[in-house]
């Protein structure tokens, strides 16, 4: 009855035109998908980095804490945190479909739900990073602590976000989104802070910090290789970009002279990362 | 207040879409335009922000058959969209449906990829979700809902859930002794949404209709995944302690 996808019955009629051997280009009766696609605009990728960057600077200045001449850095760090989350909330709030109502979001406290308690803990560092940044002494500290806290949850919570849902990929990576999301936060961090002079004690912190997060984004990043949704489409570009960058961060900060590369490189494999994921997943609803 | 429900007996239903209308019209939702799809009769497609009952119309050549199936929100017993939904505008009511506050929904769109079933979807030009009510109005009013009240063949039964169950199995009893081997019911034993309060009795498998065969909530399975991401959280603090120290 039906022979090369165009319908045709071959009792009824031969293929002898001259455009007969034409494939059928136009889907007239695919196969309807169940799933509906994520209605999320490019800001919530976009947010993924920056959220990773506001929680991993929230936990480095806390730990910052430990010794008196990295107290600078912390508190860089502190200020580094409060900007992110007035970034990331501008970022949220314009994907909403309805962003004036933005407060809804702080309305209720839903342990099952990944954006809801991810709300919180954006609200958490908002409110804790500016009396952190601001204040000294113990009243300073208790704040960045409270704000690590919160920015831990912030730099992880991501990665359940995408799991908590049907979508075929995000299911398929559940076990590796979140150490690739929190590698490429840690490394991200790190290239942020190359954009200020920074002494030889702070950049060996900042770049064993930097470094782990590598190591995290590579390790989780190779488990993902594999897996079909990264190898078709948009997220299979996106995804080589983000593996090569982010291999080649790794090995050009083994030069202390060529820092900035490092830190360029690194920026567009985590910014590469963030889009692959989110792109993998839109398409494999798709079927 | 019982839990209500609804029973969509597919092997009755005839494809004349008076439920989609009896929607439509009750709940004023816009039209879906005038395409058509290629789709055998089915030209809604898909249920969506503006469609909350629709008939799948599946046809087959070996051997040749014409069904059909009134598709709706499926009501979860643990329903995904009100698990993830942030703001608390999807709730569930006394009735047992799941409903969604149109002035809470902030148009976040979490829900819409949670649901396993492809329900939820967000108005593209109103921003908000929406999907079938169980017409929570009506409901109020002691009506049944508009659906089943236009469906000419009572394919859509709507009552209390255990008696719709009860009235399924025998249903299902009296086509297996007919010879009908295919038939099976939907959502009363499905472990991964705890049962659906909206079930149906197919004429063949699922995934024939569109309907996914194992659906799960997907809060069931995310536990190991918050474990693992606290373990990376925990992992960055480890790391920026060790920064620090060394």
């Amino acid at each position: 009855m039906i022979s090369d996808g165009r319908f045709i019955d071959a009792k009824l009629g031969t293929l002898s035109g001259e455009a007969a051997q034409q494939p059928m280009a136009y889907q007239l009766a695919q196969a309807q998908t169940v799933l509906k696609p994520p209605v999320w605009k490019p800001t919530v990728p976009l947010y993924f980095y920056v959220g990773g960057i506001t929680g991993a600077a929230a936990v480095l200045a806390a730990a910052c804490l430990a010794s008196p001449d990295l107290h600078p850095l912390s508190r860089r760090l502190r200020w580094i945190s409060q900007a992110g989350s007035l970034v990331s909330a501008v970022l949220l709030i314009d994907d909403l479909g309805r962003p004036e109502r933005f407060l809804n979001m702080l309305r209720v406290f839903r342990p099952t739900s990944p954006m809801s308690l991810g709300s919180w803990a954006l609200a958490g560092v908002g409110a804790f990073s500016l009396p952190a940044a601001v204040l000294d002494g113990p009243a300073g500290n208790a704040f960045t602590l409270a704000n690590a806290a919160c920015g831990a949850f912030l730099a992880s919570y991501t990665a359940v976000l995408l799991s908590n849902t049907a979508v075929p990929f995000w299911i398929a990576a559940r076990y590796w989104l979140p150490p690739l999301f929190v590698g490429s936060a840690m490394a991200s961090l790190e290239a942020l802070l190359q954009l200020f002079p920074l002494s030889e004690r702070e950049h060996r912190v900042v770049g064993t910090f930097g470094r782990v997060g590598q190591i995290l984004e590579l390790g989780a990043g190779s488990a993902l290789d594999g897996k079909p949704s990264l190898r078709r489409g948009l997220a299979r570009d996106l995804w080589r970009a983000a593996r090569l960058c982010t291999a080649g961060a790794a090995l050009v900060a083994l030069s202390p002279r060529h820092r900035r590369m490092a830190a360029g490189l690194a920026t567009a494999g985590a910014l590469a990362t963030r889009f692959a994921v989110f792109y993998a997943g839109v398409a494999s609803t798709k079927g | 207040m019982s839990t209500k429900g609804f029973f969509t007996d597919a092997t009755v239903c005839i494809g004349c879409k008076a439920c989609e209308v009896a929607c439509k019209q009750w709940n004023q939702l816009p039209a879906d335009g005038f395409e058509f799809s290629g789709w055998s009769y089915d030209n809604t497609r898909a249920l969506n922000a503006s469609t909350w009952r629709h008939v799948t119309f599946v046809e087959t050549e070996e051997p040749v058959s014409w069904k059909f199936n009134s598709d709706v929100c499926k009501h979860c017993e643990r329903a995904a969209c009100l698990e993830v939904c942030p703001t608390g505008a999807i709730m569930r009511t006394e009735f047992g449906s799941v409903y969604i506050q149109p002035d809470i929904c902030n148009g976040c769109g979490y829900c819409i990829p949670a649901c396993p079933f492809g329900v939820v979807d967000r108005h593209p030009t109103d921003k908000r979700a929406w999907k079938c009510t169980l017409c929570y109005d009506r409901l109020q009013d002691d009506m049944t809902p508009a659906c089943a009240q236009a469906c000419p063949t009572q394919s859509i039964q709507f009552g209390d859930l255990d008696e719709l169950q009860e009235r399924a199995q025998k249903r299902l009893d009296r086509l297996h002794a007919q010879g009908m081997e295919n038939a099976q019911l939907y959502g009363i034993d499905q472990p991964g949404t705890e049962g659906l309060h909206a079930f149906f009795l197919l004429p063949d498998k699922p995934e024939v209709f569109n309907l996914p065969p194992d659906p799960v909530v997907p809060t069931k399975r995310v536990g190991p995944t918050w474990a693992i991401a606290a373990l990376s959280a925990v992992a960055m603090m480890a790391a920026a302690r060790l920064a620090v120290k060394a």
